[in-house]
Parts: C-alpha cells; structure tokens; sequence
C-alpha cells in the first residue's frame, strides 16, 4: 500500500471530521492516536507485513524530489535509509514538550537593508552557464500543453 | 625546505626581505608537482596565474606597499567557494563546465590582503561526507597514510597543508568538515562560530550550520588567516555585526589559566583507545599548567546525530533544488519535457550521497512526516545548543576528541553511511549550536596516525580558544612532524 496521496491528508482529514464525526468521532479519535504513534514509531505502512525496519517509499519520495532513480538506487536507498530512519528514532527518547524550535543557531530576526540601486549582472552571464540558450535565452521544453 | 615552514614564519621571512613572494610560491608550486600524483588534493591548479600573483605581491612589497602578513603567501580554495573566472564544481558533475561569475566575500578579502591564490581542492560533493571519497573527480590520500582517507568534507584543504602543497587553505564547516580532515591529517582547523565569516559565495548546502574557515600548520597560522576573513557582510544576512579583534596578538596576550570542561558523553562507548589516551594526556598537559579541569554533561550528545541528518538533509534538498538542469551547466541529453528534464538531469549528475541526502531530506519534510522529524529535531536542536550554554557558565573551553578514531581504510566505510554518519559524532554538536570549535593535533597513534583534540569555545570567543590552543602547541611538537612521501 502506498502513501500517494499523501500531503492531500489534512483536507481530507477535514472533510472526514465535518461529515461523520459526530456519528463515529470516538473510533476517528481511536484511530487518529493510533496512527500517530505508528507514525512516530515509522511504521509507515499498514497493510504490508510490518518489519522492524521503518520503510521510505522511495518512489513517492523520488518524485517529490524531481530525482530520477535506477532501480537499483531505489532498492539500495530502500534499504539504507530505513537503517538510517531506525537510528534517528532516538529523537522519541526525549521529552519536547513546550521547547522551542531553533531554525537558526542563533535568533535571527528580519534584516534590511537600503533600497540603493547597485549594480548586476549582465543578461549575458546567467545566460552563458545555462545548459542550453538561443539568442541570449534560456531554452527549455515546451511547458504549455497543445491546445 | 620552504614547504615545511608555517605561513606565520614565511610572512616573517617575507617581510625580512628574506626571500620574496615568487621563491615560496616556487617551493609550493614544486613540491605539489612532486607529491601531487600520491596525494591528488587539488581539482586544479594555474602555476602561471599564481606565479604572476606573486610577482605583484613582491612588487608592492619592494615599493614599500605591502598589503599586511598575508601578503604574498600562498592560500588554497576549497572548490566550493567562488573565485571570479574561476571553475566551481562542488565536487559535483553536476556543476562540470561552470564558470563564477563573482569572488565570495573571503576571496575579495584575501585578495585585498595580497594572498596569492593556489589551486581549487578536492572535497566531498556539495560537501556531503567524511572521507573526500563522494568527489566526482579523484579520491584523495592521506598523506601520513596513502590508503586511507583525509577525512572530510574538505579532505582537499587539510591535505595539501599536511602534505606541504600549501601553508594554508580554506574549507567550509558544515558537521565537520574542517575539524575532522585537520584532525586525521594532523593539521590545524577552525570552525569559525556561525555569522563570523559571510557565506556570500560559499555554494550553500545547509545554511544553518555552515561557515568558512582556515586550515594551517599551527595555531598562529590559523589566527592569520581568520583574522583577514571575518567580519561583517551584508550580503549574508546571518553575517554577526562585531568588531574583529587582533587574534593574533591574543595568542600572545591571554595565558590563563582557564577553566577547561571535560563532557563524559564525549568519552564514551566508540572512542578508540589510542585516541582517548591522547586527549587524556592532553588535558593533563592543561592542568599541569594551572588550568581548573570541570566535568561538565552534554546530555543530548547523542541525539546530535539524528538531529543534524534531519536538518541538514532537510536544508540540502531545498539548497539543491536549483540544480535543475536549466540554470546550470548539465542537462541529461534524454529530457522530454520540463518534468524530465529536472529529474533526469538530477539523475544523471548527483552522485551517491548527495541524491540519498536529498531523498531523506525531501522525506523528513514531507507531509505527514514533518512533525515527527524536522519540528522534533528543531526542538532537540534547541536542547543541544542549550547543554552548552549551560556548560559555559561553568567553563572557559569544553576538551574532547576531535573524532572517535584516526583516519580510515580508504573504501572502508564507503557502503554503509551510518557508521560514515557516526564519524562525525563529536563535531556536529558545534555546528547545530552555531560555536566555534578547533582541532590541534595532540599525538600519534601506534600506526603513525595523527590524533586530533577538539577544542569548543563561547560563541564569537575565537580569540580565547585559539590562546588555549596556542598555549599547548607551544609546549609540543606534534605540528612539527611531517609525512614521509
């Protein structure tokens, strides 16, 4: 079974919960705790037979990525990356109740800056380590489908 | 030999009007050619570009116009910073055929302070390793030992120091990346503390834990190099507004004795026993000399590891998205439309590590997982920074390995990236608190390996940390030995 549909879940939770909560919002409830601590726990697929080894869906991510992968990297990565996701389930042994995040090591707030004129880049740069230009553009396929 | 002296005592000679700028950089030139073919540190080098730089250096200095004590003296670029006109590859197929357009901030900084640039060194792609292996151009040797690994990621820059190609070089710090090569080639490195030196033209992996920083033979050299580096930029908007101080001037100036901190988390199960009794020997150096010697606990040690693979996985995939086989130099010959293109491209030309670092840095960020990993991490970063903070109420500097063992077969490690992962374990912590951390070589080990001590300090107390590590350097002469190549 795998996870495609996966960042539609919050508006299909939605959904769910406005329409039949009321009648089963005990068992969704059940559920949804159930699923988080598989979740947590990187027991990502209900449905397969569940090996001790959290598992990536590598084609899933693969896509997401814009990452094209031979099938022996997904099989290799499959693998790796489930020892690596194990390991990185030591984070669960600490309590991080009411702790701030840090994005940064240090607290950064916006910076600014002076809106001065300065100068740039000519259009010839960018465009000469481009893989491919014609007449000082940069080419790529056709994105607008044929009407 | 020219080669074997440390850049504090070539500038010294330069100044002497000893020798001029154009004799050493001929030394350096020489012995690279003559060692190169063992070691391969360097991507590339220009001997007529870097000899016409020294001939201007030693023009300036006969009129009387020396640019100050890096003047002349040879630095070499780890080939992930940007050098006007200059290839840039990363390590990485991907960036094969381009050109920079502009110098990063420390490269305008160097060239004002009249250093001659030699050489683009080899590193880890888009630094992501331990061990220099994940270049897409050449494997690069240990000097004191040609089979087994520099470390890494800029495996290049530690090196062409230890080898003598080269008195100093740059390399960037991302988990390690300077800390652990300089250890395992028995150099010394700076992680300078985040914000010191602008990351402008330093091609961005994880941007929350990366900085630029010197390689030398000594501690002074280091002290040198950063002071001509740091400092203020507004083009890095994480770029920490302070007044630079005379670090070199420092070494001499600050004698202690300190409060040292000595975390057992540090000491514990994984560290090789050879490496433990050099840093024990180390620390009794410290309190031989009159320096108070506290336990101190970095309880979440161990968590570092998870945390900084989510982050810095997290950071890479995003980084790295601009690599789409539009802007850059590659694009795989097969693409159909823009989807393939993208994915294609990206296929073709990361290697290894870089598209498993993407695949578990895309995941950790996708929807469903976020929570769990990277808002978790980001949580337990904040644990990690705060287990120092506390510490340094306590203490001046925190003593520890630099990494858990001495540098590793090459190929060894190469098929299982969590134990290449574990080698990092006793540096990451710096960087996910954003302080400044060095390696000095402290001792060898049975097989001839150099061992490396780490030394922690207060976020921007660079100057303090390089007199700690200045005060045992001088009382040994580990950093005075040299590899048999």
């Amino acid at each position: 079974m795998r996870k495609r549909s996966n960042f539609l879940r919050p508006q299909v939770e939605n959904n769910f919960k406005s329409h039949i909560f009321k009648r089963y919002g005990f068992f969704f409830e059940c559920f949804k705790i159930l699923f988080s601590i598989a979740k947590i726990k990187g027991l990502h697929h209900f449905g397969d037979t569940m090996s001790d080894k959290p598992q990536i869906d590598i084609d899933y991510v693969a896509r997401l990525a814009r990452l094209e992968l031979t099938d022996e990297e997904k099989s290799t990565y499959g693998s790796q990356l489930g020892s690596i996701l194990e390991y990185f389930e030591k984070l669960n042994s600490v309590d991080v109740e009411g702790i701030e995040p840090s994005a940064h090591p240090f607290h950064v707030y916006n910076v600014w800056a002076e809106d001065e004129a300065g100068d740039c880049f000519p259009a010839d740069i960018p465009s000469s380590f481009a893989a491919k230009t014609k007449d000082g553009q940069v080419l790529v396929p056709k994105v607008v489908a044929d009407a | 030999m020219l080669y074997q002296k440390s850049a504090t005592e070539l500038s010294e000679l330069l100044k002497g009007k000893s020798i001029s700028s154009v004799e050493l950089t001929q030394a350096f030139i020489e012995r690279t050619k003559q060692v190169e073919p063992k070691i391969q540190a360097f991507l590339n080098y220009d001997v007529e570009d870097a000899l016409t730089q020294a001939k201007k250096s030693d023009e300036r200095r006969s009129k009387g116009e020396s640019l100050g004590d890096l003047d002349g003296i040879p630095v070499g670029i780890k080939d992930v910073i940007s050098v006007n006109g200059s290839s840039l590859t990363c390590g990485s197929k991907i960036l094969k055929e381009f050109v920079s357009p502009y110098d990063a901030h420390a490269v305008e900084q160097l060239k004002s302070a009249g250093a001659v640039l030699w050489g683009r060194l080899n590193m880890d792609e888009f630094a992501m390793g331990s061990s220099t292996e994940n270049s897409a151009y050449k494997t690069t040797s240990n000097p004191w030992n040609t089979e087994c690994i520099p470390g890494g990621s800029s495996g290049g820059s530690a090196a062409a120091v230890a080898a003598g190609e080269c008195p100093l070089t740059l390399g960037t710090d991302t988990g390690g990346s300077i800390r652990q090569p300089a250890s395992l080639c028995g150099v010394v490195g700076l992680k300078p503390t985040y914000g010191l030196v602008s990351r402008y033209g330093m091609v961005a992996y994880a941007s929350s834990l990366e900085q630029i920083g010197p390689l030398g033979r000594s501690v002074s050299d280091v002290a040198m190099l950063l002071k001509n580096i740091a400092g203020h930029d507004s083009r890095d908007s994480t770029s920490y507004k302070i007044d630079i101080p005379d670090y070199t001037a420092a070494l001499k100036e600050q004698k202690g004795p300190w409060k040292l901190g000595i975390p057992k988390e540090y000491f514990a199960e994984g560290l090789d026993s050879e490496v433990a009794d050099a840093v024990k020997k180390a620390i009794d150096f410290y309190k031989a000399q009159g320096c108070e010697i506290v336990d101190v606990s970095l309880p979440h040690t161990e968590l570092a590891i998870p945390v900084y693979y989510i982050v810095a996985t997290a950071e890479a995939s995003s980084n790295l998205a601009r690599y789409d086989g539009v802007r850059y130099s590659y694009r795989s010959p097969d693409a159909t439309d823009v989807v393939s293109l993208y994915s294609k491209s990206r296929g073709e030309a990361f290697g290894e590590e870089v598209k498993r670092r993407i695949i578990l840095g895309t995941y950790v960020l996708s929807s469903g997982y976020y929570d769990a990993y990277y808002l978790r991490a980001q949580k337990v970063r904040t644990l990690i920074r705060d287990d120092f903070m506390k510490a340094y109420e306590q203490v001046d500097a925190i003593l520890t390995p630099t990494s858990p063992t001495t540098a590793f077969k090459l190929g060894e490690r190469k098929a299982d990236p969590l134990s290449m992962y574990l080698a990092d374990i006793y540096t990451i912590s710096a960087n996910l608190a954003g302080i400044p951390g060095m390696s000095i070589p402290c001792g060898f080990n049975s097989e001839n390996l150099p061992v490396g001590l780490q030394l922690l300090g207060k976020p921007y107390g660079e100057a303090s940390l390089m007199a700690i590590a200045h005060a045992f350097e001088q009382a040994h002469d580990y950093n005075k030995s040299y590899p048999t190549l």
